[in-house]
């Protein structure tokens, strides 16, 4: 009992040990209770809506993969505004470029925060820039927010974002296909990387980023074709413990991760690293599996795939052809992003 | 003989590895078209598998479907039965061989 030895039990009487027993028990009896009124008051919408709005402002280059430090600093500070229960009005209007793969992790942290802390009130706008202001609409976010009109309108040049929970290979065929009749490329074999590529992320997301399983393992998918480029980009993005968490390490590797809580260092990306070039790093610790990243790897540098980037906490990779770039993230990304594309 | 032909008898789209992460597994595909071939031990004719007209082969479908084969009924049942048709990507007979030798199931029973 709390450390107690038997020395302590022969010493003390049995009321006083009795009477701290009480007294322990009503501390924690009155912390629950405590607890239980917060959630319910934080439950009430009315609650929140009373307060004051809270701005925060989205930053004007609002991209993942272009500007890290700035997005993922700015996502930082809107999980502590939910987590202190604050009622948050998000600013987009400053926005001049913005990306999918930001919007794929604004929802995602949406969704994410509702899970951990329970209700929270947040409403916005869109940004005042058009460009941006069309690609918010076409990339399907308002299927997933409340919008004061209803968007009716389709897109030819998008699959709008997606999300499950398992592999999906059935959307990983309609994707390929949307792929082909947009390039203009005959032959399903010819996109069977795309194709490997996407069960893959979703399978792992499924299988590895969430090390208990439970319901709200979310991956996220938004593809979008570029008529000027000819290209087609993909975004998968999934909210779990990330790669570098989940892989194998040595007890040196996995104690550099965890010294990252005080001083960053670059062991994410050089994870991130080891598990392209397919060394094994399977969680599982079976010598037949971990085949799935290493493959996108390889059909980077077959060209079969093209900007393969892969950002997971504190770690990101970018490849160009057979060559990876390793860096290290200013501000922790919660979960795994990748993104390539196709020509 | 019997002939397998993945796209029409099975699906266009193979999924993961196993039945639980989704649809079209490797592990649903061995259980319903490989394992039946298998159980009998006196049977040893060849089995034909047409690989053609899929969206692909995602790898853990492939490890899963062949070289779990291999780890139940040893790896040189599975090289000596299974035969591979595939016109439109012809290293994909190369790499489901190499995922049965790498399966670590025991060579021989």
């Amino acid at each position: 009992m709390n450390g107690k030895t038997r020395s302590w039990k022969k010493k003390t009487s049995s009321r006083r040990r009795l009477r701290r027993i009480l007294k322990i028990r009503r501390k924690k009896h009155k912390k629950s209770i405590h607890m239980r009124k917060k959630r319910r008051y934080f439950s009430d919408p009315s609650v929140i809506t009373r307060k004051k709005k809270l701005p925060i402002v989205a930053p004007a280059h609002f991209s993942i993969i272009e500007n890290g430090g700035d997005v993922l600093g700015f996502f930082r500070t809107l999980t502590s505004l939910v987590r202190d229960g604050a009622n948050i009005f998000l600013d987009m209007s400053a926005i001049e470029r913005l990306t999918t793969d930001s919007i794929l992790y604004l929802l995602s942290q949406m969704a994410y925060n509702r899970n951990k802390h329970g209700y929270y009130f947040m409403s916005g706008n869109v940004p005042r820039d058009k460009v941006c202001a069309e690609r918010l609409v076409s990339s399907g976010f308002f299927n997933y927010v409340r919008y004061r009109e209803d968007v009716k309108e389709t897109y030819k040049d998008v699959i709008s974002i997606k999300k499950g929970f398992k592999a999906d290979s059935p959307l990983a065929g309609e994707i390929c296909e949307f792929t082909r009749n947009n390039l203009g490329v005959v032959g399903m074999v010819r996109t069977s990387g795309v194709y490997n590529s996407i069960v893959e992320c979703m399978t792992n997301t499924n299988n590895h980023a969430f090390r208990a399983k439970r319901p709200n393992n979310t991956w996220w998918l938004y593809v979008e074709y570029d008529r000027e480029r000819r290209r087609v980009y993909f975004n998968f993005l999934d909210n779990g413990q990330g790669i570098p968490s989940t892989v194998r390490k040595s007890k040196i590797e996995a104690v550099k991760e965890k010294l990252q809580k005080i001083k960053k260092s670059n062991i994410d990306s050089v994870l991130l690293s080891s598990t392209l070039k397919g060394d094994f790093r399977t969680r599982t610790g079976e010598k037949w599996r971990g085949n799935g990243i290493p493959n996108m790897y390889i059909s980077s540098c077959n060209r079969r795939i093209g900007k393969l980037s892969i950002i997971s906490n504190w770690g990101s990779v970018y490849c160009r052809g057979d060559e990876i770039i390793q860096m290290t993230n200013e501000h922790k990304l919660y979960g795994t992003l990748l993104s390539w594309y196709y020509h | 003989m019997a002939i397998i032909n993945v796209a029409k008898e099975y699906a266009t789209t193979p999924g993961p590895r196993y039945i639980e992460e989704g649809l079209y597994s490797g592990e649903d595909f061995r259980n319903k078209f490989l394992n039946p071939h298998f159980e009998d031990k006196g049977k040893e004719y060849k089995i034909t598998i047409v690989l053609d007209g899929v969206e692909g082969y995602p790898t853990s479908f492939l490890e899963e479907a062949f070289g779990g084969l291999a780890r139940k009924y040893s790896i040189k049942r599975c090289l000596d039965r299974l035969v591979f048709i595939s016109n439109e990507d012809t290293l994909l007979i190369e790499e489901i061989r190499k995922y049965i030798i790498e399966s670590y199931g025991p060579k021989e029973l």
